[in-house]
């Protein structure tokens, strides 16, 4: 290696932007292949909690959807261009927060929180009812605010500040679950509030870990083309 | 970093504005200080490690049909089995002024199947069904509340919310534990839509045809 030549020479953060990158691409990948492998799965999920109900379209969407993944994990993990795999990301990111929230919050938001009750965390019903009112909301106004490239940072660092907690406590009811029903911890399926219906807790780790790391990747500072006010501090940020 | 954070919290506190107005907006909002959860709530097995509050009644190792019966008795409700439940249904004066059943189930449950003649009543949005169900109430005999059967508590929510609100006498309330699962079960007939819609299919033909248009009644 040339001395000469800086760019090539990898600080610790650099190792572990680049770690990151190529588990997220790793993960991309597996959900994909997992996605094709069990395509009827997914098209009962297309058609349930998506609601296409058209075949055309939902037999489309299952099609391509998980080569689509896989092809994006390759990006990731190659390191192809960067900076477009960013701005996918930041959109992936504001998409899947858009539908999470929506279908918490319309037309059934007291089924929200009646998951939220299950926890057995909060039983103050102003507390409870305000989680089952807000939250949903919130999280669409978090996807549209990266979808639109708003405050990208800020709402990263809120994704991160929501998906750490109630992965935590996702977990661990699982794992109440598991010891309670006697099997095993990737057989464990429930309804965990996410948004999505009943998911199996091993598949919704990866997914939840994901969405994590485009998080934390847009929260580095990635995804900045295409934003209409990449952050709200501009006059800092360009002094 | 310490702009990222000082973002974060902007968008934060703009949000939860966002959030709560939309909520308020929303024709399906909550009530935020409504207690949709009333009564006592059982422990499941799965945390029973934790420390109790002092409101829960303990699950036990009976059988689910005695754990449920004991946590409607800690709430001052009487469980219905499908015999009682049966015994109601073909009571010649039902729906007068003998008993009646409450569906507690949400708009689109109860369009898509109820017992029929069930009076509907979801007590997520009371305002939207109270004043079909209070004169009803006052003078039926026996009120059977029901939902979906297993886990849910629907039926049992609605039955405390009406009886503490409208102050029905405790021995008039019933929950039907098993619930629309059971009654499916049973081959019971089934009114689809409105309440008297005369539209009545039964799970035997719905199994096989959907919705039909029966002479059961």
């Amino acid at each position: 290696m040339n001395a000469t030549e800086p760019s090539r020479q990898r600080g610790p953060l650099q190792v572990i932007a680049l770690l990151a990158r190529w588990l997220l691409g790793g993960l991309f990948v597996y959900l994909g292949v997992s996605k094709a492998l069990h395509g009827a799965d997914f098209l009962t999920f297309v058609r349930q909690q998506l609601m296409v109900t058209n075949p055309f379209l939902s037999g489309l969407i299952v099609a391509t959807v998980p080569w689509l993944e896989v092809l994006y994990g390759l990006l990731l993990m190659t390191g192809i261009a960067p900076n477009a795999a960013a701005v996918l990301a930041r959109w992936w990111l504001g998409g899947e927060f858009i539908f999470m929230g929506l279908h918490k919050a319309l037309p059934h938001p007291e089924a929200f929180v009646k998951l939220v009750l299950q926890y057995d965390m909060v039983t103050e019903p102003v507390v409870l009812n305000s989680i089952g009112a807000a939250l949903p909301w919130f999280e669409v106004y978090c996807g549209v605010l990266l979808l639109t490239g708003v405050a990208v940072r800020g709402t990263a660092l809120n994704l991160i500040a929501m998906l750490v907690p109630f992965t935590l406590v996702a977990l661990k009811r699982a794992l109440e679950i598991m010891a309670d029903k006697g099997v095993s911890f990737c057989a464990v399926k429930f309804d965990c509030g996410c948004g999505a219906g009943e998911v199996f807790i091993c598949h919704k780790l990866v997914e939840n870990t994901v969405l994590l790391l485009m998080a934390a990747w847009l929260l580095s500072g990635q995804g900045r083309q295409l934003c209409l006010r990449f952050s709200l501090m501009r006059k800092k940020e360009q002094g | 970093m310490r702009e990222s954070l000082l973002e974060a919290v902007l968008v934060a506190a703009i949000g939860a504005a966002l959030a709560f107005t939309a909520n308020g907006l929303s024709p399906w909002g909550l009530n935020l200080r409504t207690n949709y959860f009333p009564g006592t709530r059982p422990t499941s097995p799965a945390t029973g490690t934790q420390p109790q509050p002092t409101n829960t009644v303990r699950a036990t190792t009976n059988s689910p049909e005695e754990s449920l019966a004991a946590k409607l008795r800690a709430n001052g409700l009487q469980l219905a089995d499908s015999n009682l439940v049966a015994q109601f249904f073909h009571d010649p004066r039902r729906g007068q002024d003998g008993g009646i059943f409450i569906d507690a189930r949400d708009d689109e449950h109860y369009a898509a199947g109820h017992i029929p003649g069930a009076y509907h009543f979801y007590h997520f949005h009371p305002e939207n069904y109270l004043s079909n169900v209070v004169q009803v109430c006052m003078s039926a005999e026996q009120i059977v509340f029901y939902c979906n059967g297993g886990d849910c508590e629907d039926s049992e929510h609605a039955a405390i919310t009406l009886r503490d609100s409208l102050g029905v006498p405790k021995e008039r309330v019933f929950v039907y534990g098993g619930g629309m699962t059971e009654w499916t079960a049973n081959g019971l007939p089934i009114e689809v839509g409105a309440r008297n819609s005369g539209v009545l299919t039964n799970a035997t033909q719905s199994a096989t045809s959907g919705n039909v248009e029966g002479a059961n009644r």
